[in-house]
């Protein structure tokens, strides 16, 4: 079966200087799949060379078995893949329903209702916060906030990144606990960037170690946990 | 001299003034609010406009049409739907390939434009003043002061009109509607707005044809107030207009047409109770004034919220 989501030796970077070197990974259906590594690994250029900025230099990027790799970014977002940024990036001036709202842009009325209450209902925070503008809201809420407005989308694909930054962990955990059971109630796909590599390798299936631009190690997430390297560099082992 | 009666009169007439200005403004502002920078073109979208309308009038002679609602109506149709493809053409020509270029290369492009327009109209229409007879003549006696007669007059009412129906109706779209979230998304950050699946050059080259209609009425306003047009017309209605948004707020609908008025009712008061010589002075004072005390216009958002 063809992965949902596949990378064949990507090469990308921003104008001539390379960051992402013969990367390859695979996102299976229904996988949680995460990118652990240090500061400037290239962990969102990777993710940000998926939704099409910058573009990569060779390769290619496969979703749903089609080459996404040449794609406008408007065009590969329609087909499924969603993206929350590092950093949130939710519209501070706008209220959090019209962010909801920018999530929800091509769907049609019915399913954009039903959509948002399933959000309201996952992040019921939200709810209270319905009419008040994002900018006003902390750093938690603007990270559901982010999440939810990408799931409006309904995606297939939902790239992660860096959803712990800043946030304090209780919050962290009840936002990978909210993902995983995404997963379950709606069959999603995550990619997932994260420092917290303990936390996002005990929630994944698979994970990769992006180490100056490329894989060093990869393998099932109780497997990169044993690892020696996994546990000595990011796990903080040995100290 | 200082009578109530007369001073009314030119508080009407300074209004008048004001929202051709905040008309043109518009365009400003909102071009401003989601490309961040100066289409400095806009004042000769304006001119075209007025061009457009004078063509349009002159056409609906020739077909026969008597009516003069039916003329007016002409006018703002043709004019507000050929501005705004040429909106949509200076962008994509001026502004679209560089996008990603330094932010003076579009400014120059866009006095490049500017000049094009001029030498355009120039060229096609001839370089001397185009005139049209008055067609709205009426005029309404408001009240009496002390003898002093009040008037309105036909033209100002569809001025007032024309001018609220279009400011009413862009605030709709950029606050009530789907394309408007999605102006006001890419204003705020145009990158995650592409992230979400929005086609940003769509969005602006939108905004380009909204900004022109806006112009586009202020033009059909001018030919029937004034009736007098030349290639040249642009250049100092759009620095006023301008200079209109600055001292509102730029980025701020609301600021546009409240700089406009404003700087119309300095002009016209200036030149009522001064004379007209130093009326320009009069209405750029105010706007170094105001930018001393408050930086970013009367309306203006002064900070931005943490993100």
């Amino acid at each position: 079966m063809t992965p949902l989501l596949a990378l064949d030796h990507v090469c990308s970077g921003y104008g001539r200087i390379a960051v992402l070197q013969d990367v390859s990974l695979s996102v299976g259906q229904g996988q949680i799949v995460s990118l652990i590594g240090a500061n400037g690994a290239g962990k969102t250029t990777l993710m940000m060379t998926i939704a099409g900025m910058p573009r990569l230099s060779a390769g290619r990027i496969g979703f749903e078995g089609d080459d996404i790799s040449q794609m406008p970014t408007e065009t590969l977002i329609r087909r499924g893949i969603a993206y929350v940024p590092e950093g949130r990036r939710i519209f501070a001036q706008m209220t959090v329903l019209e962010n909801l709202q920018m999530g929800a842009y091509f769907s049609p009325p019915p399913k954009y209702r039903d959509d948002l209450e399933a959000m309201l209902t996952l992040f019921p925070r939200l709810r209270d916060r319905i009419r008040q503008r994002a900018g006003t809201m902390s750093g938690g809420e603007q990270q559901m906030l982010a999440i939810a407005r990408a799931l409006m989308a309904r995606p297939k694909l939902l790239l992660l990144d860096e959803p712990s930054l800043g946030l304090a962990p209780l919050v962290v955990r009840q936002i990978f606990d909210s993902l995983v059971s995404l997963r379950k109630t709606l069959g999603l796909t995550l990619l997932v960037v994260e420092q917290n590599a303990r936390l996002a390798l005990s929630v994944s299936d698979y994970g990769y170690v992006l180490r100056n631009g490329r894989i060093t190690l990869s393998g099932t997430g109780p497997e990169l946990l044993q690892s020696p390297e996994v546990q000595k560099e990011y796990l903080g082992g040995g100290l | 001299m200082l009578e109530l009666g007369y001073f009314l009169q030119q508080c009407l007439n300074g209004l008048s003034l004001g929202m051709l200005y905040g008309l043109i403004a518009l365009g400003y502002t909102m071009v401003y609010g989601i490309v961040g920078m100066i289409n400095f073109a806009h004042g000769e979208v304006f001119m075209l406009s007025a061009f457009l309308a004078f063509l349009a009038f002159v056409g609906l002679q020739d077909a026969g049409v008597m009516s003069l609602a039916v003329c007016i109506v002409g006018m703002f149709l043709f004019s507000m739907a050929i501005t705004a493809l040429y909106g949509y053409a200076l962008e994509a020509v001026a502004y679209k390939p560089l996008r990603s270029a330094p932010r003076l290369a579009p400014l120059i492009t866009a006095i490049g434009m500017s000049i094009l327009f001029q030498n355009f109209v120039q060229l096609t229409q001839g370089a001397q003043v185009k005139a049209l007879p008055p067609l709205l003549t009426g005029t309404n006696i408001l009240g009496m002061f002390d003898h002093f007669a009040v008037t309105v007059s036909d033209t100002q009412i569809v001025l007032f009109i024309s001018t609220l129906v279009t400011a009413v109706v862009l605030y709709a779209v950029i606050h009530k509607t789907p394309l408007g979230r999605a102006q006001r998304a890419c204003a705020q950050d145009a990158k995650m707005a592409s992230l979400l699946g929005i086609s940003v050059n769509r969005v602006i080259a939108i905004t380009f044809m909204m900004g022109a209609v806006g112009a586009a009425v202020a033009g059909v306003m001018v030919t029937l107030y004034y009736g007098v047009l030349d290639f040249y017309m642009g250049f100092l209605v759009g620095m006023k207009a301008f200079t209109a948004a600055v001292l509102g707020g730029i980025g701020s609908l609301e600021g546009a047409l409240l700089g406009g008025v404003l700087l119309g009712l300095i002009e016209t008061l200036w030149s009522a109770y001064f004379g007209a010589d130093y009326k320009n002075v009069a209405a750029f004072g105010v706007l170094i004034f105001v930018l001393m005390v408050r930086p970013s216009g009367l309306l203006g958002r002064p900070t931005l919220e943490k993100v």
